[in-house]
């Protein structure tokens, strides 16, 4: 302890001594009282007793155990949000074209049962583990998890994605989220990117602020050779930094809900620019916390501004005290999407979203049939000797680079549900991704800050951050 | 992977909620503030969730499945409640000046009439009562049922001096509790 440290909590010491007289905590439960919160436990235990002991989907590390190599964690477990819709429609797909072209026998029966639970089943939480999936020159490895304060389905969750407009949602169901990171970008990703090395992680809940820590390897080769300066500031983030309490005005789920962007309310922004195939810069704030009527009225002359552009975030992202700020570089298409190109898309995801959720037609199953059987070459269902059955598709899109090595598997356990789903082979590095549902609360926004904390990690407030780097600045200007 | 035999839920789940039960029902009773009743009420729906999902976890993270559940009730609480029952007691603890209030109170010693300050105590009250339940029972213990180091030590089977450690770290918990507002 040094003597700062002695100093304060000699006066905390002495604060609380002072105060204790003054301050009236809740009073300590009597006997009787401490009794009545277990009234019910008899008939608990009498029903859980035989579950509790011998399911093993009460805990993931004994579900890890009971499923074999497969749901196994892989050793240093990272994890990254990547791609995940295109990742989960390419599945959907291949489960999809699983059924349908399932032509009668066991098989058959299998591979339905398992769809269905898998539309069908709920769960509490999501975890999702990312290995060496490689696109665009970027390897991003790591994991995730999202948790719902009860539980939820899949096709709630595809349902909820699919409005778009969060303001409708009634009760979110959001309790928390998790992310851990790596993130490379090799010789052959964007010129401007090459060399970055960077580890993400934070959480949020429905109740806490959210953190970030950030840890950097390296910056894009690009940047530290244009502003050496910086290599000042890639000293702080080389130790690691957890950026906590970021700010946000109420709860989170509040926070989603009345988020509104401002565009060109910067002296240093331009205007969005016209489909003209120029480039433009465009700076984008998101704040939270505002009127939700007004952020609709934004986000939707925002939509308006941006028809016909592609745009694409691909600068930086700023956090100023009160407010996200994304730096964005607006293309303007040389080669906009057609109308009938948009069409296209989006009659496909409304299709298979509309059969995961349930409320495909026969005739659109129809339709769905005749665009799939092409996606999926061969596909089969075994019986593992732990009693799981797992669902196996192959050659599922040649065509596609990312999924054309790709094999999907559906791991499905009778009386319990659609366990997992895996995909292996994925994109150049033969990359993995494995989606497991746990009954259990998503715990490790709160537990992986705290172990955190407890290890000592460096600490500091957005402000903070901000007063660090503009120091370094500083001290590199004079210099 | 090593995986852990499976051990006695029941035994372990009941030993964490006997030792926690107070400083869980503390936790709820804070922050409930005038509906401080409903804090009985959560701590039976928290037994309830946790005979039906805690049994199987392990007993070294069962105080975190515990907080954790704890949280998620309260919140669930205010949305069927439409409005916080505390939200002038929250307001008192979330604002500008219960955060200046709260600094000076880990780096100043503070005049009487700040201590009187119902914004420092909200603040104080829910910075405490969100401690893990060693360090809240010790800091309560020994500040507000004036045990001293020698019962505290004779009670829990430790040394004096490794009190006074426990209570220097209970101090460290709670001066960065009382910089952040949770709920």
């Amino acid at each position: 302890m040094n003597e700062h440290d002695h100093n304060e909590d000699a006066i905390l010491d002495r604060n609380l001594r002072e105060i204790a007289a003054k301050l009236t905590l809740p009073v300590r439960p009597g006997a009787a009282q401490r009794e009545s919160w277990r009234s019910g436990e008899r008939s608990m235990q009498r029903g859980n007793d035989a579950d509790a002991l011998t399911n093993p989907k009460h805990h993931p590390a004994l579900r890890s155990e009971s499923r074999g190599g497969l749901m196994q964690t892989k050793g240093d477990r990272r994890m990254a949000r990547f791609r995940l819709f295109t990742v989960g429609t390419a599945a959907a797909s291949v489960a999809i074209g699983a059924f349908l072209i399932g032509n009668g026998g066991p098989q058959t029966v299998h591979a339905a049962t398992i769809l269905r639970e898998f539309r069908t089943g709920t769960w509490r939480a999501v975890q999702i583990t990312i290995k060496d999936v490689d696109v665009d020159g970027i390897r991003v490895n790591g994991e995730m998890e999202v948790g719902f304060c009860e539980p939820i389905s899949i096709s709630e969750i595809i349902r909820t994605a699919r409005e778009g407009d969060l303001a409708e949602i009634p009760e979110p169901k959001f309790d928390a989220a998790y992310f851990d990171l790596s993130v490379v970008a090799g010789p052959g990703a964007e010129a401007d990117v090459v060399g970055l090395n960077l580890a993400v992680r934070g959480g949020v809940t429905a109740i806490d602020t959210p953190w970030v820590y950030l840890r950097a390897e390296s910056f894009p080769d690009e940047i530290m050779n244009e502003h050496p300066e910086v290599r000042l500031i890639l000293q702080m983030f080389s130790r690691g930094i957890m950026l906590d309490q970021i700010p946000i005005e109420g709860d989170i789920t509040e926070a989603l809900r009345d988020m509104s962007f401002d565009f060109g309310d910067d002296d240093e922004a331009a205007a969005p620019a016209a489909a003209d195939n120029a480039s433009a810069q465009l700076q984008v704030s998101a704040r939270v916390g505002a009127d939700g009527a007004q952020a609709a009225a934004e986000i939707a002359n925002a939509k308006a501004e941006l028809a016909g552009v592609q745009a694409e975030i691909q600068r930086e992202i700023r956090i100023e005290m009160d407010r996200a700020k994304i730096e964005a570089e607006v293309n303007a298409a040389a080669d906009p999407p057609t109308a009938e190109d948009d069409a296209k898309q989006e009659a496909m995801q409304k299709m298979l979203l509309d059969l995961l959720s349930g409320e495909a037609t026969p005739e659109q199953l129809d339709e769905i049939a005749e665009m799939i059987q092409a996606e999926a070459g061969h596909v089969s269902v075994s019986q593992r000797d732990d009693g799981t059955y797992v669902l196996i598709a192959r050659d599922i899109d040649k065509e596609d680079e990312m999924m054309k090595n790709a094999v999907v598997e559906i791991a499905y356990r009778q009386g319990e549900g659609v366990e997992s789903l895996r995909v292996v082979g994925f994109g150049p590095a033969n990359g993995e991704i494995l989606i497991r549902f746990s009954d259990l609360p998503a715990a490790r926004a709160v537990s992986v800050r705290q172990e955190m904390i407890d290890g000592g990690v460096q600490r500091a407030s957005v402000q903070e951050l901000m007063k660090m780097a503009e120091g370094m600045m500083k001290q590199a200007e004079t210099k | 992977m090593v995986i852990d035999p499976p051990t006695d839920g029941w035994a372990d789940l009941r030993r964490e909620f006997a030792r926690s039960g107070d400083a869980l029902h503390r936790y709820f009773a804070a922050r409930l503030g005038a509906d401080a009743s409903s804090a009985d009420d959560l701590m039976q729906q928290l037994w309830m969730q946790a005979a039906r999902g805690a049994t199987q976890v392990p007993a070294a993270e069962l105080e975190f499945w515990l907080r954790r559940a704890a949280r998620n009730l309260l919140a669930t609480h205010w949305r069927k409640q439409r409005t916080r029952a505390t939200t002038e007691l929250n307001a008192a603890a979330n604002g500008d000046e219960a955060t200046r209030l709260a600094q000076r109170f880990i780096s100043t010693a503070l005049p009487a009439d700040e201590l009187e300050r119902i914004e420092l105590h909200e603040r104080l009250k829910l910075a405490i009562t969100a401690l893990p339940t060693a360090e809240q029972e010790l800091l309560i213990r020994h500040y507000f049922e004036g045990a001293s180091h020698a019962a505290i030590a004779e009670a829990i089977g430790i040394s004096e001096r490794a009190v006074e450690g426990r209570l220097y770290r209970a101090r460290a918990l709670l001066r960065e509790r009382m910089t952040r507002y949770e709920t």
